[in-house]
């Protein structure tokens, strides 16, 4: 294991964090792909090394608790892995009012979306800067750009990553760390959100994608060390909207866009599993 | 013996209704439409007129049966009303498992569908597999919602499995079930066949008998909460033309059509119904969905169950000999 390199992903198991592994794979990267337990990890390594050319761990653990930060830090360690890429990817989702969550919520968001990338980013750049070429990928949201109703907390912990990254980004410019963070809109993850999707209408529709896409945009801008990443036409026109529209009038367009994608809620499915529904 | 088949009056559905009621089940059926000339009609046959989509039918048309084969969906991939792929697909299957959980009903084969699965990779799809592409539509979803449903009632106690058909074809009467047989007809009418120039792109072709015979192996011999794809031949679309042209007995022009034109054609034809108010499935999202390799494993229903494959090359002529006689050429 000592002379490959590994791409180390968070929240492999499903959704965006799934294709950018598919991704990585199909590009012949070897894969150190981290879940939590019972998410099923297994048997996407098990597909990936059977499909690609690469060798593949499945490690467990919830990052939201730091002690299992540095468990999987020294995990990696002890079986000797050269991480050379990290893809801070894992990250709790929501669209709802600030009264809707209890704090309990909020205070998991704000642990698994920006305190354990900063762990972890500050336990493998000891690593990192070992390797002539080595790269970081935090996974951001526009949402960090708009301050959107029902996104509070969720779009601050995204904004926290593009800071973040863009200030590290300059510290180990010249260390060959290659710091990056993609910004993507609304993504077809899993069905409850294709779901939610399929019942948008209005300028949010044209944000949406699917995490195939947007993971192949996302691994493409890493390798060409681009430092913020905005992936698909009309997100950048938001960029753009979002620079020279007056304020008033993207707060009524906004506003209407928010209340169109009401959050619509499968009630089957949310009586299955109430927990990743709420996510 | 009493068992209970829901989509009777379907394309897989009405096939195993009869295939039951040969095998001296009592069958009860639960159909919407008492005088749909659809029905299946044998001695064993018993009808009840109710809805999926409705709890009292359902426990009144499963009172007293031991098994029960839900075989009944919206099976088409749009519909004007997206609802109605959760009343029924999600909410009636809830229905189906409630009644059978509350009259202990003691084996469920539930009937679900490759879409769920999705495109495959470099080898074919197995049931472990991780779905490699973002789910697409309604109809893909409530498929996905519902198999999560019956794993939930599997964890409550109900002895429950579920099967998987891929692309079905075979003798049997047309319905939105049945695209393949309006196909074929199309092509045995007109003489021609329209490849897209996409030739090799492979999916999974499973024979209607060889589904249905699935399903009664997976209620005899499949394990609860186990997932059994019941498929067919993995074929090209080369191989699946040229194969159906063969068996035609017939000269039949086989014309390539490149992904462009298709997509703008299907993007004119989508908007014409549109206007015109008519429902269509054709669109240049299909197009892109025809697009991608769809290869099925059945290894795991063949190990397990004793599933055995039908070779395409027969299938297809036996479907077309019944289409010939029904006079379709």
């Amino acid at each position: 294991m000592r002379n490959k390199n590994f791409a180390l992903i968070t929240g492999a198991s499903e959704g965006f964090g799934k294709a950018l592994a598919l991704e990585c794979a199909a590009r012949n990267m070897n894969l150190v792909l981290v879940a939590l337990p019972g998410s099923g990890l297994n048997s996407l390594c098990c597909y990936l090394e059977r499909n690609f050319n690469v060798t593949t761990y499945c490690l467990e653990h919830d990052l939201s608790k730091k002690e299992e930060c540095y468990e999987l830090f020294n995990e990696i360690n002890r079986l000797q892995i050269r991480v050379t890429t990290l893809i801070n990817n894992a990250g709790i989702g929501g669209t709802h009012y600030f009264d809707e969550r209890d704090t309990e919520f909020y205070y998991k968001q704000i642990e698994l979306n920006v305190v354990s990338p900063t762990i972890l980013t500050h336990l493998f750049i000891q690593n990192l800067l070992e390797y002539t070429h080595a790269y970081v990928l935090n996974v951001s949201s526009l949402a960090s750009f708009f301050y959107l109703p029902k996104k509070q907390v969720y779009g601050g912990t995204k904004s926290y990553l593009v800071a973040f990254s863009r200030s590290l980004r300059r510290e180990l410019k010249n260390k060959g760390i290659s710091v990056s963070v993609i910004c993507p809109g609304g993504m077809n993850t899993n069905p409850q959100m294709v779901f939610q999707n399929l019942n948008i209408h209005g300028l949010g529709r044209l944000s949406i994608m699917d995490p195939e896409e947007v993971a192949k945009i996302a691994i493409d801008g890493m390798l060409k060390k681009k430092e913020v990443i905005i992936p698909g036409f009309w997100n950048k026109m938001f960029m753009l909207f979002d620079k020279i529209l007056p304020k008033c009038y993207k707060e009524m367009l906004t506003d209407r866009s928010m209340k169109e994608s009401k959050t619509i809620r499968n009630p089957v499915i949310f009586a299955i599993n109430p927990l990743r529904t709420a996510v | 013996m009493k068992i209970i088949i829901t989509g009777a009056t379907g394309y897989i559905g009405y096939k195993l209704a009869m295939e039951a009621a040969r095998r001296n089940y009592t069958v009860h059926i639960l159909v919407r439409d008492l005088r749909s000339p659809l029905l299946p009609t044998h001695p064993n046959i018993i009808k009840f007129k109710g809805d999926i989509t409705d709890k009292a039918s359902v426990m009144a048309a499963m009172a007293n049966c031991d098994k029960v084969i839900h075989a009944a969906a919206i099976a088409k991939l749009s519909a004007k009303d997206n609802t109605i792929f959760y009343s029924v697909n999600v909410e009636g299957t809830r229905n189906m498992l409630d009644a059978a959980l509350a009259l202990g009903v003691k084996k469920f084969v539930f009937t679900s569908s490759g879409a769920v699965i999705g495109p495959s990779g470099k080898y074919p799809m197995s049931e472990n597999d991780p779905r490699i592409a973002a789910f697409e539509n309604d109809y893909e979803i409530s498929k996905h919602w519902a198999e999560e449903l019956v794993k939930e009632y599997c964890r409550r106690g109900l002895f429950a499995i579920i099967v998987v058909a891929p692309r079905v074809y075979g003798p049997g009467h047309e319905c939105n079930g049945n695209t393949m047989n309006v196909l074929l007809k199309n092509i045995l009418s007109l003489r021609l066949a329209f490849v897209p120039s996409y030739d090799n792109v492979v999916a999974n072709y499973a024979f209607v008998d060889d589904v249905v015979t699935g399903h009664f192996l997976a209620m005899d011999k499949g394990l609860g909460g186990e997932k059994y794809i019941l498929g067919g031949e993995n074929l090209s679309y080369r191989s699946f033309f040229q194969l159906i042209k063969q068996n035609t007995g017939k000269k039949i022009g086989l014309i390539r059509i490149p992904k462009l034109l298709l997509k703008i054609f299907s993007f004119f034809y989508m908007s014409v119904c549109a206007l015109v108010g008519k429902e269509t499935h054709i669109s240049p999202k299909i197009v892109d969905r025809l697009a991608q390799d769809r290869a099925l494993s059945s290894d795991k229903a063949i190990r397990q169950l004793g599933y055995s494959i039908t070779p395409f090359s027969i299938g297809i002529h036996k479907t077309i000999l019944h289409l010939k006689n029904k006079n379709y050429a």
